[in-house]
Formats: C-alpha cells, structure tokens, sequence
C-alpha cells in the first residue's frame, strides 16, 4: 500500500475528512442506540440542510457567525492562544452594537451598518484584550480568564437588559412582554440577499473577512509576529517582536471577529438583542477552528459543515424524532479525532508529518534571548 | 492490514445497525384525515423536566389517543435564532397545529400565526394582548395546587415555620406558586410563619443554581423550617435537596417530582403540578373536533389543568382529618367559593 508523502495535503484535508466521517460514524452508533435508522436520519439531516425549501439559505444563514467566530478563534490559535472566551465576547458585540445599532436614527445604510459592526467588533476586541492584557502582564492563561469573561459577559448582557432588584435594564426595549433591547434603525439592519429566505448581507461579509484574515495572518508584519509568537515566543522576543503587544493585539483581533458575529447577527436576523442571543455559537467555533487547522481557508468548508449540522438537526427531529442534539454528539466526536490526529493517521496508515514551521530567518533565530 | 479490518469494521457496524434501525410509528388507518401536530421546544429542550418535557407528554398522549387521528412531532430548539425556522420548517411540511413552550417563543408564534391564519398554533405559559382566531394561549392557574400544597404544609409543620425557594420574581408563575402556597398554609393554620426567598437575576444560572438553592433552604432550616417548597427549575430542586439531607419535608413543583429525583423521595409530602400536557392534549382535541378556542384558555382545578400530587411516602403519615380538609379545600377552590387569594 502506497504511503502518502504530501504533508500539507493529508494535514489540511485528510485529517480533517476522516475525522468528519468517524464523527459520522459515532453519531450513527448514536442514533442506533435511540431507536432510529441512521441513514434514514442522515438522509433528513442532508434535506433539512441542502434541499428543502429555502434549507440551503438556512444554512448558509448559519454558517455566517460560524464563519466569522472561526476566524478569530484560527487566528488567536496561529498566536498559540487559546481564546475560549468568543461566546463572550460574541455577547459583548451584539450588545455594543445594537446599542450603536438602535441610538442612530435615518442615517443611510452605508453609513448605519458600518458604525454598527465597528462598534461591536470594539466592543469584542475591548472584551478580549482584558484577557489579553492579563495574558501579557501578569501571565494569566487566557483559557482561564477568558471563559471567566464569559460569565462575566452573560451577566453584563442580563444587567443591561433583563435589569436588576426589581428595576428593568437600561437598554431595555419600551413595552415589550419579554425583555429586549429595541430593534436596531431600518437603515442598520442587513439586507436580504435571497428574497422569501432569512438569507442577508452577513454572508458576503463573512466571505470578504476569510481572504481578509489569511492575507492579515500570511501577508502582514502582524500577521508575521503573530505567527512567530505563535511558534516560539523567546524566540520571538529575541527578533526583537514585543511578545506582551503580539498577545494582547491578536486577542483583540480574534474578540473583534467574535463580536463582528455576535453584532452580524443581530443586525441579520432577530435586529434585537436578548440575553441568550448566542446560545453556544462560540463554543461550537473551537471545533470549527480546529477542524480547519486553524487556517483561514479551511474556515469556511468547517463552518459550513456546522451551518449544515445545525439547520439540518430541526428537519432531522422533525422526521426521525432523533433528537437534534444528536448533532452535538457528531461534532464532539469530531473534535476528538480532530483533536488526536494520531488516531485519524493510525487507520489511515499516515506517517507522522513534521510540525509547520513560521520562516524566520537564521539570523533572527541565532539571536541571544534576552 | 489490522488497521484496515478496523476501518471495514466499523463500517460495517454503521452499516448494519443502519439496516436493521428503528421503526416509526404511525397512525390507524381508519382515521379520513390525519391532524399533524408539531411541537417547538425552547432551548430548554425536551430534557427540563419542566413545560418543554410535559407538552410533549401532552403530544404524545393525542398522538397514541385512537380517536384523535393526530401525528405529532418535536424540534428541540437549539439556540434563539431557530425559533422561527423550526416553526417554518413545520409549516413547510403542511402541519396542522403547532404547539410551542414558553415566553421566549412569543415573538415567533405570533408573527407565524398572523402569516399563516390556516394553521392553529397554540403557546404554552403565554398571553397577548389581542390574538389572532388560530392562536391560543395556554396558561395554569399555579396559586391552586400552590394553595392546596401550602394548606397540606400548613398541617403537617410541627414548627409552624415554612420555608419557599424560589426562581425569578420576574416570572409571574413562580410568584402565583409562592403565594398561593403562603396563602393556603395560613388558611390550615394561622399561626404558620412562612418564609420566602426569590432567585436573583443570575444570567445562564436563572432557575439553574441548585447550590445557591439549597443554600436557602438550610439557612431556612436554621430558622426553624421543617418543610421546604421548591419552585424554580434546578434552584428550587437545590432546596429540596437541602431539605432531604436535613431529614426535613419538602413539596416539589410542576411535575411529580417524587418520580423523577428517587434519591428524594423520603422528604416529598407532595407536587403542586401543573398540568401542561393536559392543557396541550385538550388544545389538540379541540382542533381535531372542531371546538378550537382562540385567545387565552386558562387551565385549573376545574378543568383538570392543575391538581395537587399524590401523597406517595407520606400518605400513612398523612391523618384522615388532614386529607379531608385538603379534599375539601380543593372542591371549594373548584366550585368558586374558596379563592386562594391571588390575583393573576
């Protein structure tokens, strides 16, 4: 049996195909294990994502938070950090966003979407900064303060909207039966692309941040000292990169992208906000990143997978009575083999590849650490 | 070539378990038309133990009730932004009737039923203002199974001090519990001193703290309580844990909670309950016979909407005297001329 020799290939798309047909296969054990036929339960997943009416606009209407959440998350892991923190800080961009969102009034579109997306990707790159800046400074893992920020958050969210000891919040929507923020301005909310589907704007930006991140992360200074801290950061310190700033600017970055989703959205889809808009988006986008091996490209083939998994999990209940948490299985056993490649390229007869490595020059790397 | 037989075999396992997979029921076959009813879950799902869990029931039961003709179906509901997706989805499918759980699911099944005036949607723990004829809104009078438990409590307290773990104020139904129970334990016994405590607002802990739950209630117990009320999702279970470990009574809430926390079961004296699946099961009847009521249908004692649970453990314990002042308490709720003293 022939052994594949290209890396990159078997990497980038062996690995990850594989495992996304092992998930399969798990989640079918799973489905057995309810009662239910497999086949006949992938078969409703796959029209309830691709062929029903309007089902291939639900996913793609989907796929749009995923697309953006992995980014930020691919970016922050080329940084070697672990950024667990985009549920949060998806939360903390819808709300500084629909805030922006619903205070500007008869403003042209052109000018209203804009200045409600940079507000909520400030306001996710402020959030994710603070984990940051704990990372750069004091050495606090950013896994650890970022998912506390993410409770942190939620209840930041809850304050400013449900209110607290008997009084309602401040960005509470006026008569309304449960709390909400007011709907954002005409002018600030997406349009539809596809007419009669839910289908809006937030694609086509989705689709333009992908080339966007890559040629940020492969292309720019940043990008290149982001990879390089990413590699090694005494090594990167000794080519003279300021490791703290490296760390706190691409967490930025990665909240800002999460708080692009969490504003995109909003100003697509429900154009207000409550307090549990985000409902596990931002968790889901680990498995999204790792799955595209934290490669901007990669990006949207996974989150399209997810966008599909999660519009299709309804139409599959519907038919089958599986449970649509059955997807969460299928995505968890995903992660796993993802996660250990080892596992992947032992049924697949791969041999080890060696880890990718950033291009930084002999005389860089020759550099006492100081 | 082990690797490879691995690789086979587990395809083989999908493939057969996939050959052999379940059936699907269906209806009788002397049914002329078929009713198929869908169901939209918050994104509590199925597995809350609460309203999402009991309207199935209530689905399931017209689904399995010969004379219906009724095909039901579910979606769990993942996160907010599907909640109008899964009800078109069910409209897609040309469903007759789609029933949804709670307030989160307002704004969708109002906006679907004014778009779809052919389909009948009803909402469980939910009221508007105006309605559309297809639209209904099913919600429980809480204050009389929490009367009729605060009276039982009111009887059965040695210390004649009581004790309620709460969820949100915010949401009216835990409120409507509390008060009733107030109310109907100082009916059976004025000098009874209840205590209460609502859950703060806590974000993704909202009805979801059992710890800070049974905190209340030991510090409760430490005040002298000898019964515990727990009404709020898991932080009113944390209060019946409290009470369990303390070897004191408890009344659960909702559901028979007897049936579901087996570890607990010695501190239940009773469940105020409230019957979702009832009120979704007459909802459906109502649609296949004809007699569909829009507007806000208010579910009882009266009509079988709400019901004080069985005794279980406790019914030995329980004195003749004391239950037939419960019975008879619960037929002057039903026939009007006791009120329980809360106002919706």
């Amino acid at each position: 049996m022939r052994r594949f020799r290209a890396g990159w290939l078997v990497s980038s798309l062996l690995v990850p195909l594989a495992s996304v047909v092992a998930g399969f296969l798990v989640g079918a054990l799973a489905i057995v294990a309810a009662g239910a036929d497999p086949l006949q339960a992938y078969g409703a997943l796959f029209a309830g994502a691709f062929t029903n009416r309007n089902a291939f606009a639900e996913t793609l209407v989907s796929t749009v938070p995923y697309v953006l959440l992995g980014l930020g998350l691919a970016l922050g892991f080329r940084a070697g950090l672990f950024n667990i923190g985009a549920e949060g800080q998806f939360y903390i961009g819808a709300l500084t966003g629909v805030f922006v969102g619903y205070s500007i009034h008869g403003l042209p579109l052109f000018i209203e979407i804009p200045a409600a997306l940079l507000a909520g990707m400030a306001g996710g790159f402020a959030w994710a900064a603070i984990a940051g800046f704990l990372k750069a400074w004091t050495g606090a893992h950013e896994v650890i303060t970022s998912i506390m920020l993410n409770y942190v958050a939620f209840l930041v969210a809850n304050y400013l909207i449900d209110g607290a000891n008997g009084k309602p919040g401040v960005m509470v929507a006026p008569n309304v039966s449960t709390p909400r923020t007011p709907d954002v301005d005409l002018g600030a909310m997406l349009p539809i692309i596809v007419p009669g589907s839910r289908l809006h704007l937030g694609l086509l930006l989705a689709l333009i941040a992908v080339p966007l991140v890559w040629f940020l992360i492969e292309r720019t200074t940043v990008g290149f000292r982001l990879r390089a801290v990413g590699f090694n950061q005494g090594t990167a310190r000794a080519a003279g990169i300021s490791v703290a700033q490296t760390i706190v600017l691409t967490m930025g970055i990665s909240g800002a992208l999460a708080g692009a989703a969490g504003i995109v959205q909003v100003l697509g889809l429900s154009h207000h906000m409550t307090d549990t808009v985000a409902a596990g988006y931002g968790f889901d986008a680990i498995a999204i990143a790792l799955l595209a091996r934290s490669n901007p490209w990669g990006v949207l083939p996974a989150a399209l997978l997810f966008g599909a998994l999660h519009n299709g999990a309804g139409f599959m209940q519907l038919e089958t009575q599986v449970s649509s948490d059955l997807i969460s299985i299928v995505q968890a056993s995903l992660i796993i083999f993802v996660a250990a490649p080892a596992i992947v390229r032992w049924l697949l007869r791969l041999r080890e590849q060696p880890v990718e490595t950033v291009q930084i020059t002999q005389r860089e790397v020759e550099t006492p650490v100081g | 070539m082990g690797r490879i037989r691995f690789v086979s075999g587990l395809v083989a396992a999908a493939l057969m378990v996939a050959a052999c997979g379940g059936t699907t029921g269906g209806t009788s076959s002397s049914c002329s038309k078929t009713f198929k009813v869908g169901q939209v879950t918050d994104i509590g799902k199925l597995s809350d133990k609460s309203f999402n869990f009991d309207a199935n029931v209530g689905l399931k039961a017209a689904q399995s009730d010969p004379s219906l003709c009724v095909k039901g179906a579910v979606i769990e509901s993942t996160s907010e932004d599907d909640y109008a997706k899964n009800i078109q989805t069910f409209l897609d499918q040309k469903y007759d009737m789609i029933v949804t759980v709670g307030f989160k699911l307002g704004d969708a099944t109002l906006k679907a039923a004014q778009d779809n005036p052919g389909v009948k949607f009803a909402i469980v723990d939910y009221t508007y203002k105006t309605y559309p004829s297809n639209l209904a809104g099913l919600v429980f009078s809480e204050d009389q199974p929490g009367f009729l438990a605060g009276a039982l409590a009111g009887l059965l307290t040695k210390t004649n001090v009581i004790g309620e773990v709460a969820g949100l104020e915010s949401v009216p139904p835990v409120v409507h519990y509390v008060q009733g129970f107030e109310n109907g334990a100082k009916f059976t016994n004025p000098k009874v001193h209840p205590l209460h405590i609502y859950q703060p607002e806590s974000g993704a802990k909202d009805f979801n703290d059992p710890d800070w739950g049974k905190q209340q209630a030991l510090t409760f117990i430490g005040q002298g309580a000898d019964i515990i009320f727990g009404v709020g999702g898991n932080t009113g279970n944390g209060g019946l844990i409290g009470a369990n470990e303390q070897g004191k009574m408890c009344v659960g809430v909702d559901v028979d909670q007897y049936l579901f926390f087996p570890e607990l079961r010695r501190c239940f004296i009773t469940s105020a309950e409230k019957l979702v699946h009832n009120g979704v099961k007459t909802a459906i009847t109502n649609l296949v016979k004809g007699t569909w009521v829009s507007g806000t249908v208010s579910y009882n004692l009266k009509n079988n909407g709400v019901a004080l649970g069985p005794y279980h453990d406790f019914d030995s314990k329980i004195s003749a005297s004391s239950k037939a002042k419960i019975k008879d308490i619960m037929t002057k709720l039903k026939d009007g001329s006791l009120s329980t003293g809360v106002t919706a």
